[in-house]
């Protein structure tokens, strides 16, 4: 019995023993070697093999967890990836930019500049092709300083140059809607144009436009990628389009400072010339100015000198001519008086003439004493009514106006600054002179007053004789008779005076008038404030 | 019933005037008067004054009743002789008749301010003049009242 026991025991643990050992080898197939596996897969990726994945297919919990362990590597190799790019374009706009700020933006520094945009552009989106250019601000063509450059020996388009002067196809689309394009496919783009004969062909296209404050700068163009052109692309050109369009925009700043500089050195150089020129011939001037004027005020000072003296000398001839004048007359007027009856016809024609020549002289006398009374003897102006002058004159004038049957008629005369003295003596000669040359028919005359301007437009006009337009500038010099002594007494100094006193007042005097159609007189005399003469 | 109808003597007139002519004129004029009177003349007007004043030759002469004085004067014109008249108190009294040629309204503004008594101008027609040394008498010599003569 204890035998069998030990039989049975035996085989009991030989059983058992086989169990652990089958049992082994199924966890070691099962499980030991994935896990393994997977612990090489580890190591490989934690040894920066972001490409390396585990990749197995069992069911089982330690495939679940290589799968994720390869999906893990591979969103880690994909931002690794993402953070590389981002280095490198970042890497690629510091360089654009310190090129930027460090490049004196002289005429070169935007050629220069556009290779260097244009090569990062390349370099950061693998592109085979492309080119950079700004717009000219005058023109408006797009000027291109580069194409990529292995190319440009190839290209075969006959006219090479990089001036566009027109806008097509993909690129004109961006620059004329201002937007980026970005094409993988540009031959079924309903926007593209084609290429000319002979260019390169085009299989991929990413073109973006350099706006500054919205104002189009410029292009930044790449075609021919080995792979399609991403958003991500298109995002980094346009941040170099940005500094681009900053370049370009500082570019043209420049050059109008630069010109306006050039302009403002040549303008101030021009000017100093001009000024010092100008200055010469000023001294120049005021010299001979000078002179001029100590001539003038010399010669004026003379003339005023010798008016004076000639209008003393008129007074005063007048004056003490009256003296010698009354004898002659007086004494002929005696003799008639007291010889009365006593002398013979002769005597008295003798004594006739003696006293009508003295009465003529005297007439002459008085005339001559108004004239240069005018000038010597003149009131400050002041406030005058021409109505209460008008009715002063017709006062004076009622005899002549009795005798001649005239009619005088008027309509209202204003207010003026004036000497009213002379304003009476000018309405009186002059209405005198209406009275005096009249015709058989009884004199018209009608006086008016207008105000044109600055100055009042009197006129007075009659239905007298008229005068010949010949004579209409010599009446008003002194002395100057139209008539015959027997015709009509008078000294020819009346409307002389007249213009003596219109000058004096500042005005004109003039005459319009046909021959035997009587005259109309004009004078004008200027609105002024209180000053005097 | 004249102020001076009542005296004695004959009307005194003093004639300053220098023109020869003038003066005969004058004379002329007075011939034809009705009142008695006697008419002086000096020729200047320094004359005039020592007349005035009974200086040297003049110390006789009669004080006048009436001055007609001319202003064109020699030596010292008419309104320098209005001018010591009407400062003497003893002559200041005697109507003085400026009669001149000048129509100059200055001349008429300086002569009353110098306090002649009326200002005339000489008349060129022969009639006129007449007429003036007419009416002169007729007023200064018969309608106006004159002070009392004879005093000082």
């Amino acid at each position: 019995m204890e035998k069998q026991v030990k039989i049975v025991n035996l085989s009991a643990w030989s059983i058992l023993f086989l169990t652990i050992v089958i049992n082994a080898f199924i966890l070691r197939r099962k499980i030991v070697r994935p896990l393994s596996h997977l612990e090489q897969g580890v190591a490989i990726i934690g040894a920066g093999n972001l490409d390396y994945r585990v990749g197995t297919a069992a069911p089982d919990e330690v495939g679940d967890l290589s799968r994720a362990f390869d999906a893990m590597a591979a969103n880690l190799q994909e931002k690794a990836a993402s953070l590389e790019w981002a280095a490198e374009s970042n890497a690629a706009l510091a360089e654009a930019s310190r090129q930027y700020l460090e490049k004196d933006p002289g005429e070169v520094f935007l050629d220069d500049f556009s290779h260097l945009i244009l090569e990062q552009a390349r370099s950061l989106t693998g592109s085979e092709l492309g080119y950079v250019g700004y717009l000219d601000q005058v023109t408006g063509f797009l000027i291109c300083p580069t194409l990529t450059r292995n190319i440009w020996e190839t290209c075969q388009v006959a006219d090479k140059t990089v001036v566009f002067k027109e806008f097509r196809g993909l690129w004109g689309w961006s620059l004329d809607n201002r937007q980026a394009v970005l094409t993988n496919d540009p031959g079924s783009d309903p926007r593209a144009a084609g290429t000319p004969p002979g260019h390169l062909a085009i299989n991929r296209f990413l073109a973006v436009p350099a706006l500054s404050e919205d104002r189009l700068m410029g292009q930044i163009a790449l075609a021919n990628a080995p792979r399609d052109y991403t958003p991500r692309d298109q995002a980094v050109v346009q941040r170099l389009a940005d500094l681009y369009a900053m370049a370009v925009h500082r570019q043209r700043t420049e050059a109008e400072l630069r010109l306006h500089r050039e302009h403002l050195e040549d303008l101030v150089v021009e000017r100093t010339a001009a000024v010092k020129t100008a200055n010469e011939q000023l001294e120049e001037e005021i010299l001979v100015r000078n002179r001029a004027e100590d001539e003038l005020k010399k010669t004026l000072a003379d003339l005023e000198r010798s008016n004076q003296e000639l209008e003393q000398f008129a007074y005063v001839a007048s004056h003490d001519l009256q003296e010698p004048l009354r004898m002659v007359s007086s004494y002929t007027q005696l003799l008639a008086r007291r010889y009365q009856g006593k002398l013979d016809a002769d005597a008295q024609d003798f004594i006739h003439y003696a006293v009508d020549g003295a009465e003529r002289m005297q007439r002459l006398i008085t005339d001559l004493l108004a004239f240069s009374r005018v000038g010597t003897r003149g009131k400050p102006f002041a406030p005058t009514d021409c109505e209460v002058v008008l009715a002063q004159v017709l006062d004076n004038l009622k005899m002549t106006v009795q005798e001649t049957g005239a009619v005088i008629t008027h309509d209202p005369l204003p207010p003026i600054m004036a000497d009213d003295s002379q304003m009476a003596q000018l309405f009186q000669n002059l209405m005198g002179n209406a009275l005096k040359f009249r015709r058989e028919a009884p004199p018209q005359i009608h006086l008016n007053a207008e105000f044109q301007g600055q100055e009042w437009r009197f006129s007075v006009r009659d239905n007298g004789i008229g005068i010949a337009p010949e004579f209409f500038d010599r009446i008003f010099i002194i002395f100057q008779r139209l008539h015959g002594r027997e015709e009509c007494t008078g000294t020819g100094i009346g409307l002389a005076v007249c213009k003596r006193i219109v000058d004096r007042h500042g005005g004109r005097i003039w005459v319009e008038s046909q021959k035997g159609a009587g005259s109309t007189f004009y004078f004008t005399i200027p609105v002024r404030g209180g000053k005097t003469a | 019933m004249s102020s001076l109808t009542r005296t004695w003597r004959p009307v005194e007139i003093l004639l300053v005037e220098d023109n020869p002519g003038d003066v005969r004129l004058t004379q002329e004029a007075l011939k034809e008067s009705k009142i008695c009177n006697h008419l002086s003349v000096v020729t200047d007007g320094v004359e005039a004054v020592e007349y005035l004043r009974r200086e040297g030759r003049f110390a006789q002469a009669v004080r006048p009743d009436l001055i007609l004085l001319d202003l064109n004067l020699p030596r010292k014109n008419g309104r320098e002789v209005l001018a010591e008249i009407k400062e003497d108190q003893d002559l200041r009294h005697i109507p003085v008749v400026v009669l001149t040629i000048s129509q100059d309204e200055e001349d008429v503004i300086k002569a009353y301010n110098l306090h002649a008594n009326c200002y005339i101008i000489k008349p060129l027609d022969l009639n006129q003049f007449l007429k003036v040394v007419k009416s002169i008498e007729d007023f200064w010599l018969t309608i106006v009242k004159l002070p009392p003569t004879g005093e000082a």
